[in-house]
C-alpha cells in the first residue's frame, strides 16, 4: 500500500498490470473521495483503461461522470519525432488539466499514470527524467498529485532510473530519491541511502540531473539522506567536476563533514543544515 | 657500525631511545630547527607532554613546521601512516623530516601490536623517498621487549651519548609476523552474514538495531553504520565473501569484526592517503573513524577488528 504523506508525487514499481492496479486503487479512490478529478493515463485503448478502472472500489461508481478521465498514453504525451516525451509541452498539459479541474469545481487533479510506454529506451528515459524533474518543480505548489507506474518486468533497471526521481517510492528496491521540492530553498533534495549497491544508479542519475539543475553551484538538501558512503561522495565530486559544477550539501549529520574532510573534497561543500 | 646511508634509497628511519626530557630536547630540537633552517618541511606527531616541551623550545610562527598531538591524530596507529605520507606528499620532491612517536608508555597490548605493524610498514611506505622519519622511544617507561622490537623495525638507532648506528637485528617482516596474531571473537558477539553488496542495507539495519539497544548517540550510530558498511564492503571487494560481521562490547568500546575468506594482500591497504589507495579506501575510512584497528591475515583469510569509542 502507498503511504499517505505530505508529498504528492509517487513512483511505483510493478511487475504485472494487476499489481499496478492493485497498488493504485487506494490512491485513486482517495483522490475522488477528496473531490479531486482523476486522470488515468495508461498503456492501451480508452476502452481497456476504462475497464481496468471499473474493477477499482471507490472508482467504478465515478466512471460515468467527468470526475474520471481516461487517456491512452499515446494520446496524452506530447512526443517529439513520435517517440520521446516533450517534457515542457507535457507539463503544460498537466498544468492545464489542474486548471480545468479546479475551474470545473474540483479540489484538484490526481493523475494515475503508467509511464512504461514512454520509458523504454535510454532517450525516452532521459526525456522522462526531465519531465519528472520539472513536474516536481512546477506542480508541487498546485493541487496536483501523481502516481507514476513503471513496469520493472519490461523496463528492467531502466525503471529504477526514473523511480528514484520521485519524492516517494513504493514497491521498489530503489534506495535513494533525488527530486526537487519548491518548499525548500535547495535546488534538489537527496534522500534515502546510497551505497555500493546503488552506486551505478546514483552516478547515472547525477549525470542527468546536472543538465537540469540551474547555476554553477547546485544546492542539495541532504537532511533526509540517511546513509552515503565515502565512495559515493567521491563519485558525486567526480560527477560535479566532469560537468564543471559545484554542489553544496546541506546536512545535519556530522559524519558527512568528517568524510568531506577526509576526502578533501573540492567540488562538494558540506554545510550544517539550518 | 656508523651510519652512512639508509637501507631504502635515501629514506632514513631511526629509532631514538631517550631517557629524559633533556635528552629529548637535545636531540630533537636541533633536528627540527636544522631541518627548517635548511628549508626542509618538518612534521612532528608526539604525545601531548612532549609536544608542549618542543613547543616551548621552538617557539611559534614556523611556516614549514606542522605539529600534531599523536594521542589524537595517531590514537589509532593504523591511521598514522596516512598523516605522515600526506605531509611528505605536500612537499614531494624535496627532503622532509618527520618525527612520530606512536609508542608511548601506557599503550594497551592491543594498541601496541597495531603500533608494531605501523612501524614495520613505515620502511616500505617511504622506501626510496628523501625522508627522515625519527621515532622516539621513552626508555624510562617502555619494556625491554618493546625496545627490542624497535631495533627490529628501525634500520638505524639514535642513542644519546653514543654514535648513531645500524641495528643488527633490523627485520621488519619478522615484526609484522609477530604482530599478525589470530584475533578472538567474543562469545557475546551478534552476527550478520554479508554475501553481496545487496546485503549492505540489511547489515546497516542490523547495526542500527544494535546501536539502538546500546542507546548510542546519533553521531556514534552514524559512525558505526559507516564502519560496518566499509568493513563488509572491503571484504567483498577482496573476494572474501561471505563476510561474517560481528559486534560486541568490550572495555567501554564497541568492537566491529569482519571475518572473511581472502588474504589482505596489500599490507599498506588503508594506510596510504585516501586518493592514492583505491583498494584500501574503505579501510582508510575505518582507520580514520575508529580508535584502533587490529588485523590478522593469512593467504586465505582475514579478520579485521575495529574498536569504536562507545558514546551513548
Amino acid at each position: 500500500m502507498l503511504s499517505r504523506t505530505a508529498s504528492n508525487h509517487f513512483g511505483l514499481s510493478y511487475r504485472d498490470p494487476g499489481e499496478f492496479l492493485r497498488n493504485a486503487a487506494g490512491f485513486a479512490a482517495d483522490g475522488l473521495r477528496n473531490n479531486h478529478r482523476l486522470a488515468y493515463v495508461g498503456d492501451g485503448a480508452a476502452a481497456e483503461l476504462h475497464a481496468e478502472l471499473s474493477t477499482m472500489p471507490g472508482v467504478a461508481e465515478h466512471l460515468d461522470s467527468d470526475a474520471v478521465q481516461v487517456i491512452p498514453a499515446i494520446e496524452f504525451y506530447v512526443l517529439r519525432r513520435g517517440e520521446v516525451v516533450d517534457a515542457e509541452a507535457t507539463l503544460d498539459r498537466y498544468i492545464d488539466g489542474v486548471q480545468r479541474a479546479t475551474a470545473d469545481g474540483y479540489a484538484g487533479l490526481r493523475a494515475l499514470v503508467d509511464v512504461t510506454p514512454v520509458a523504454r529506451t535510454g532517450k525516452q528515459r532521459a526525456a522522462m527524467a526531465r519531465l519528472e524533474y520539472l513536474g516536481d518543480k512546477e506542480t508541487t505548489m498546485r493541487p496536483f498529485s501523481a502516481l507514476c507506474g513503471y513496469d520493472a518486468a519490461r523496463l528492467g533497471p531502466g525503471a529504477d532510473e526514473l523511480i528514484c526521481l520521485h519524492p516517494r517510492v513504493s514497491n521498489s528496491r530503489v534506495s535513494f530519491r533525488l527530486y526537487t521540492d519548491p518548499a525548500t530553498e535547495a535546488d534538489l533534495v537527496l534522500a534515502g541511502e546510497i551505497d555500493a549497491a546503488s552506486s551505478q544508479l546514483f552516478a547515472h542519475t547525477m549525470q542527468r540531473i546536472w543538465e537540469f539543475a540551474p547555476g554553477h553551484t547546485v544546492s542539495i538538501d541532504a537532511t533526509g539522506l540517511e546513509f552515503i558512503s565515502h565512495r559515493q561522495l567521491l563519485l558525486l565530486q567526480q560527477s560535479a567536476w566532469a560537468h564543471n559544477r559545484k554542489a553544496v550539501l546541506w546536512t545535519g549529520q556530522p559524519i558527512l563533514h568528517r568524510l568531506a574532510g577526509l576526502l578533501e573534497l573540492t567540488r562538494i561543500d558540506v554545510r550544517e543544515a539550518p | 657500525m656508523a651510519v652512512q646511508k639508509s637501507d631504502s634509497g635515501c629514506f632514513t628511519h631511526p629509532a631514538f631511545f631517550y631517557g629524559s626530557e633533556q635528552e629529548y630536547l637535545d636531540r630533537l630540537a636541533p633536528f627540527i630547527s636544522g631541518g627548517l633552517a635548511a628549508g626542509q618541511p618538518v612534521f612532528v606527531a608526539v604525545p601531548t607532554d612532549k609536544l608542549a616541551l618542543l613547543r616551548g623550545e621552538l617557539g611559534g610562527g614556523l611556516a614549514l613546521l606542522e605539529l600534531a598531538d599523536i594521542t589524537e591524530a595517531g590514537r589509532n596507529p593504523a591511521s598514522m601512516l596516512g598523516h605522515l605520507l600526506a605531509f611528505a606528499d605536500k612537499f614531494a620532491g624535496q627532503p622532509v623530516r618527520l618525527i612520530g612517536e606512536p609508542v608511548w608508555p601506557g599503550r594497551s597490548p592491543d594498541e601496541y601490536l597495531a603500533c608494531l605493524q605501523h612501524e614495520a610498514l613505515v620502511n616500505t611506505a617511504f622506501a626510496g623517498r628523501d625522508v627522515t622519519a625519527v621515532c622516539p622511544y621513552d626508555v624510562r617507561g617502555l619494556s625491554a621487549e618493546v625496545l627490542d622490537d624497535a631495533r627490529m623495525t628501525h634500520p638505524v638507532l639514535w642513542k644519546t651519548g653514543g654514535a648513531d648506528h645500524r641495528s643488527r637485528t633490523y627485520s621488519p617482516d619478522l615484526v609484522w609476523d609477530k604482530a599478525n596474531q589470530p584475533l578472538t571473537t567474543s562469545p557475546t558477539a551478534i552476527v550478520c552474514i554479508v554475501r553481496t553488496v545487496q546485503d549492505l542495507t540489511r547489515l546497516r539495519a542490523f547495526a542500527a538495531d544494535y546501536a539502538g539497544w546500546l542507546g548510542l548517540s546519533a553521531n556514534a550510530k552514524a559512525d558505526l553504520l559507516l564502519v560496518v558498511n566499509e568493513l563488509a564492503l572491503t571484504s567483498l571487494r577482496r573476494g572474501g565473501a561471505p563476510c561474517r560481521l560481528g559486534l560486541w562490547r568490550q572495555d567501554g568500546r564497541i568492537i566491529c569484526e569482519a571475518r572473511d575468506r581472502a588474504g589482505l594482500g596489500d599490507r599498506l591497504a588503508g594506510r596510504r592517503p585516501y586518493l592514492q589507495d583505491d583498494a584500501g579506501r574503505g579501510l582508510f575510512v575505518v582507520n580514520a573513524l575508529t580508535d584502533l584497528v587490529r588485523i590478522h591475515t593469512t593467504a586465505t583469510a582475514t579478520t579485521v577488528q575495529a574498536h569504536l569509542g562507545w558514546a551513548a
